[in-house]
């Protein structure tokens, strides 16, 4: 059964979006993009991905702020949502931090620069569960 | 008198009380008196006390309790300790619990005033270092972010090339166009965090040199031009007549007017325009750089000047920036003693203001 997975990459970085593209261009998936929070938010709620790449610095709606909206929204909450975290572990009295990341409820954490097989295997897991 | 130092000194004999007041209120210090350990406790209780003189010989709570009561009440309280000759060995104990200096009866007024002003220097000292310390991670960690993301870009996309990820040739010459700019981009920034932090230490004493700001700007101007060229973009000067030389730190002028054109030339349309007027009245120059470009949006106007700030929309989502090209605009205008403002429309532009004096 060779379904084609929808993925959604939220990031506004161009050359981070293009490296994910990259990364995932041999995979079974189709690769829905948007580039800040908010348009994640929508995104997200118009199309029901099979899981969601979020990343956290971003304008208009950082990725906590849409975790947050997607895990309390009854629809979206059950859409595995990785988190791609650019401060390291070691600080974390940053806003940032994968720790206080922690709360709210992303499925797992991936540091940027995103190691690809990282991401593939990630994100492989996540869509075996469903 | 908002700052105003707050002093408890707590001491069974009236007499000590007394002169401590004396001495210390010339000082310009707010005092406050307790004749007994248990006194100067509710007192230090019911106020946070920059410095506390506390008698070591009392009857009732004696000094040594206060003093460790004062330690976890008060812990930033600092706490001079006084006693007689007979009981200096006391004193060295209590400093060695935390006390930070002792002074032995009778002492004279200058020895009083010496010992607090020793007390609130060396606090002041801490302070400062801690602040530093903390100013100093912060850094190191902003600096951590803003390299390891063009630097994580560069590495993705090289790998991929060497993959032979990418195949399409045209695609190639974009991925190692991106490479090129975001390498571009972070040797400026690491060019700016250098000129930042330099301004920032020497920011007491930029040279003072005669500088023509109109010659300065027309230099400036020139290898300004070709790149605003390739972009369409005219400069239109207009310069007062009877524009005097200022005193002024030559070269940190010419980057200001270097960053301020950059800009310009950065967030404009094509075919756009850049104007510079610079006037002069009886105290400052004045200098006006208008641009058609971009604008700056309400919201991050009030933040445009903050170090490593960037707007964050659709149209400079791609463009390389550092952030920190007006935080230093602004550290060389304020350490020439002048001024600068912004005004802009989105979608319509932007003009910066400089004042810059015309003696100090």
């Amino acid at each position: 059964m060779a379904e084609k997975f929808r993925i959604l990459v939220v990031e506004d970085d161009p050359d981070d979006l293009a490296l994910i593209k990259m990364a995932l261009k041999d995979e079974p998936y189709e690769i829905l993009v948007a580039h800040n929070g908010k348009e994640g938010v929508e995104k997200a709620r118009a199309e029901k991905p099979n899981a969601i790449v979020l990343d956290i610095m971003m304008p208009e709606k950082d990725g906590f702020k849409a975790c947050e909206e997607l895990k309390s929204d009854p629809d979206c909450a059950n859409i595995p949502v990785l988190m791609l975290t650019a401060v390291g572990q070691y600080f974390s009295s940053t806003q940032y931090a994968v720790g206080s990341g922690m709360r709210i409820e992303a499925e797992d954490y991936i540091e940027k620069p995103v190691d690809e097989k990282v991401l593939r295997n990630r994100l492989a897991h996540f869509l075996k569960r469903k | 008198m908002a700052n105003s130092v707050s002093i408890l000194v707590v001491d069974d004999e009236r007499v000590v009380l007394n002169s401590c007041r004396a001495i210390l209120s010339e000082q310009e210090y707010h005092v406050e008196t307790a004749s007994s350990g248990e006194e100067g406790l509710r007192l230090a209780e019911r106020r946070a006390f920059d410095v506390a003189l506390i008698d070591l010989k009392m009857p009732g709570m004696p000094g040594m309790d206060l003093l460790s009561k004062l330690a976890e009440v008060r812990p930033k309280t600092i706490r001079i300790v006084i006693t007689g000759f007979a009981t200096v060995e006391t004193a060295i104990k209590a400093m060695k619990q935390g006390a930070f200096e002792y002074i032995c009866k009778p002492f004279t007024p200058d020895e009083l005033e010496a010992v607090v002003g020793k007390a609130l220097e060396n606090r002041d000292l801490r302070e400062a270092a801690e602040q530093a310390q903390r100013e100093k991670e912060r850094f190191i960690l902003t600096i951590y972010h803003q390299l390891k993301s063009p630097v994580g870009v560069i590495k993705g996309y090289v790998n991929n090339l060497l993959k032979g990820v990418i195949t399409d040739e045209t695609e190639k010459r974009n991925v190692l166009e991106r490479c090129l700019k975001r390498s571009e981009a972070l040797l400026q920034s690491l060019e700016d965090l250098l000129s930042l932090s330099q301004l920032k230490s020497r920011k007491i004493q930029p040279k003072r040199e005669l500088v023509k700001l109109e010659d300065l700007v027309r230099c400036a101007a020139e290898g300004w031009n070709v790149r605003a060229q390739e972009k369409g973009i005219q400069l239109r000067l207009h310069v007062d007549v009877q524009l005097p030389p200022i005193v002024a730190d030559r070269e940190q002028i010419e980057h200001l007017f270097a960053n301020l054109l950059d800009n310009a030339l950065r967030y404009n349309k094509e075919n756009g325009s850049v104007e510079l007027k610079a006037t002069v009245n009886r105290t400052d120059v004045r200098i006006d750089l208008s641009d058609t470009g971009i604008g700056i949006a309400e919201a991050d106007i009030a933040k445009i000047f903050d170090e490593f700030y960037r707007c964050q929309n659709e149209q400079t989502r791609s463009m390389p920036g550092t952030g920190l090209g007006l935080s230093i605009v602004k550290e060389i205008v304020e350490a020439h003693g002048g001024r600068i403002e912004v005004r802009s429309e989105i979608g319509k532009g932007t003009t910066f203001t400089v004042w810059l004096p015309l003696r100090d």
